[in-house]
């Protein structure tokens, strides 16, 4: 920006505006005749001021294309008349070097009764051209507006689209050093819109100097060198055009549609974090449902057992009285350690220690349980695992690996069971020690829900080791 | 001041008269069918008036002078009625040249009473027909004299044009007064009749209307030969001044706010 200051610095200024001011003034009663005159001259007539363009400045160097973007009743086109003197300003002073061609409209004069041959002449002769420069550039005119064999035909036949490349065509050939235009950019085709670019480059590289008045940003951006935003009459930014269409694209906005925008913003963060947490709630709920399902299946289940049990005892104890005996608590644990330092898996040692060799077999078992809720997630053992293990008198050791990271748990707790049980093919297994450790915050990452004997509400690959 | 008036016409010659000829093409619609239908007009008028009122004025020199003598005054009151309009409506009627790009606007005004004078040009063959119908030979200085009436008569149009035209962008209803005002200077133009038919007292306030004055003394100088006094001349050609002048200070006083009330 600063080079290209001084660059500008050793340039012409084609156009200087210095406190440009218009007022307009707005009757509240307008009065176009006489009649009303007269009667009004014994009444006060009373009017509104409106400045249309409040203390305006600015230079426009030669060669450059600056655009002009605002509301409606910003007053752009008021400026654009002052700089093509339709408009004499009330205070300020407007400078124009060289000869301005200044087209608000195009086609201004252009009669649909005269033929395409006709208005030509008519409108370059407006647009200030000689009739021997009209002569001379009448074939160039015909051919850019693609009017063709048309030309002798009265306008009033003409398609709107062949009016406008023909207003447009005599407007660009008549080719001053400054060229004022207020939204002609949306004349004709996409096809013939891109030549009128292609002209309006041909103007840059002739050191033409142009002023666009126009709503289209996309334009502004493309082709300005600067862009002065007017906003209430007066120039609210003047520079960079991408950053003065950025913040028109913002004044478009209605007060309460920068407030709902803001607030989008906001609630649109406050979304995503509610959704990542939603989501986890969701895989909560959805473990407790399951849990609260199998727990009641459970429940259900150890309440039929229970009551199987207790006909099944009454009819031992009528068998045999020594029986009881057999479930002697001599089994102890001695250290239950859980390692979760590999990357992928959780080691789980089991170290008891039996005093007695019990009659029946005995199997090993794990237990995964989320801690705050007692979910239960996964279970298993040695019996259900067909891991056959010889156990000794005195010091065991059972050690399982746990894979499969991609369940979320949060507090894990792993208990490890020791159940006995009067054959390997009885389904009646009996708990005869019970150990916990919790080791916190770990992740389990596996959805696999299928059926698995050990119970729990996912099934988790692992491993027997010992 | 005149050559500031000369350097800005030379400057917009060119517009003036391509805004003139577009115009006056419009109104032939570009064929020869189309002037002779503009011409059935003031025809019917003249015939009109002509069979009405010959038995009742022509008592001077018989019918031929009288129908010579209406028919040169018809033309040049149509002129200047349809001149004096068409340069109150021209900024209206143009407003695009108004509010879209800068031309200066008493082009425009110009551009409109040009149009009319070339309507009067084609109508002068009609008037030179009626002259050969009745073998009538103008005096050259009655001739020239016309001439003279007609450029005082354009430059007293210009005058009303360039007062008019930026007023009636203002108040709309100027021009239905207007045309009663025409309406009324037709018939206190002696057109019709003979100023001679008139009470004598009147004829200084009669002749004091430059369009009567010009009509009248036309008519005298053509048919009879007969001109005004120097003194006549020097106060008539006074007032068309004066009329110029001050519509000149009264378009720049008013020309810098037409765009906006337009």
């Amino acid at each position: 920006m600063g080079a290209k200051k001084k660059k500008n610095g050793a340039r012409q200024k084609s156009i200087v505006v210095s406190g440009l001011r218009k007022k307009f003034l707005v009757p509240h009663q307008k009065i176009d005749s006489v009649r009303g005159a007269f009667i009004n001259l014994f009444s006060k007539n009373t009017y509104e001021e409106f400045f249309a363009l409040d203390n305006v400045s600015f230079e426009v160097y030669e060669g450059e294309f600056v655009g002009i973007l605002g509301h409606n009743g910003s007053g752009k086109s008021t400026l654009l008349k002052c700089l093509a003197n339709v408009y004499t300003p009330d205070s300020g002073d407007v400078k124009i070097r060289g000869e301005i061609s200044p087209f608000l409209e195009l086609g201004i004069g252009f009669n649909p009764e005269l033929s395409g041959r006709d208005n030509i002449y008519l409108n370059a002769t407006i647009l200030g051209l000689s009739q021997d420069e009209v002569t001379a550039k009448f074939d160039s005119i015909v051919s850019f507006s693609e009017v063709g064999e048309f030309i002798d035909q009265q306008v009033k036949n003409y398609s709107s689209g062949m009016k406008g490349r023909l207003a447009f065509s005599v407007s660009i050939h008549a080719n001053r050093d400054i060229l004022l235009m207020d939204e002609v950019l949306a004349v004709g085709d996409s096809r013939f819109q891109q030549k009128c670019i292609d002209h309006f480059k041909q103007y840059k590289k002739e050191k033409k100097t142009v002023v666009l008045v126009t709503h289209n940003m996309s334009a502004v951006r493309e082709h300005c060198d600067r862009a002065i935003l007017l906003h209430k009459g007066k120039i609210e930014m003047f520079g960079d055009p991408d950053r003065v269409a950025d913040r028109y694209a913002d004044l478009n906005m209605t007060k309460a549609e920068r407030q709902l925008k803001l607030a989008a913003k906001k609630t649109e963060l406050q979304k995503r974090d509610h959704a990542r947490k939603e989501k986890k709630r969701q895989q909560m709920h959805h473990l407790m449902l399951e849990r609260e399902r199998r727990e009641r299946l459970e429940r259900e289940q150890i309440q039929k057992e229970h009551r199987e049990r207790l006909e099944r005892e009454q009819i031992q104890k009528e068998l045999s009285k020594t029986t009881s005996q057999r479930h002697g608590s001599n089994i102890t644990f001695l250290d239950l350690k859980v390692q979760n330092d590999t990357e992928d898996s959780l080691v789980v040692t089991i170290i008891f220690d039996v005093k007695k060799m019990p009659h029946r077999s005995m199997a090993v078992g794990v237990q995964l349980y989320e801690e705050n809720t007692n979910c239960f997630i996964f279970g298993t053992n040695t019996h259900i695992d067909d891991f056959s293990q010889t156990w000794v008198q005195g010091e065991n050791r059972a050690i399982i690996a746990i894979s499969d990271r991609d369940f979320h748990i949060g507090n894990l707790r792993v208990d490890a069971t020791i159940f006995l049980a009067d054959s390997k093919k009885n389904d009646e297994w009996e708990v005869v020690a019970r150990a916990s450790e919790d080791i916190g915050d770990y992740e389990i990452l596996t959805l696999d829900p299928g059926e698995h004997k050990g119970g729990g509400i996912v099934r988790v690959n692992h491993e027997w080791i010992i | 001041m005149i050559t500031h008036a000369v350097s800005q016409y030379r400057k917009y010659k060119n517009l003036i008269w391509v805004l003139a000829i577009t115009d006056f093409k419009l109104r032939y619609q570009n064929s020869v069918l189309g002037y002779v239908w503009a011409l059935l007009q003031p025809l019917l008028l003249f015939t009109i008036l002509n069979f009405v009122f010959s038995s009742l004025f022509a008592r001077d020199g018989g019918i031929e002078y009288y129908s010579l003598q209406l028919i040169t005054s018809l033309m040049i009151f149509l002129f200047f009625s349809e001149a004096t309009s068409a340069g109150l409506r021209s900024l209206v009627s143009k407003s695009q040249l108004v509010t879209k790009i800068f031309v200066p606007r008493w082009t425009i005004i110009v551009a409109s009473t040009l149009n009319a004078f070339l309507i009067f040009l084609m109508n002068l063959i009609v008037i030179a027909g009626f002259f050969a119908w009745y073998k009538f030979v103008p005096s050259l200085s009655s001739v020239l004299m016309f001439i003279f009436f007609i450029i005082m008569l354009y430059l007293f149009i210009i005058g009303f044009s360039l007062i008019a035209a930026p007023l009636f962008v203002r108040f709309r209803d100027i021009a239905m007064i207007w045309e009663v005002v025409t309406r009324a200077l037709m018939y206190l133009s002696p057109i019709l009749y003979p100023l001679s038919m008139l009470p004598e007292k009147w004829h200084q306030i009669i002749l004091a209307n430059p369009v009567a004055f010009i009509i009248h003394f036309n008519k005298e100088a053509l048919i009879n030969g007969h001109f005004a006094d120097f003194w006549q001349y020097t106060l008539f050609g006074i007032t068309i001044i004066a009329v110029l002048f001050f519509g000149i200070l009264a378009y720049r006083f008013q020309v810098n706010k037409i765009a906006e009330y337009i």
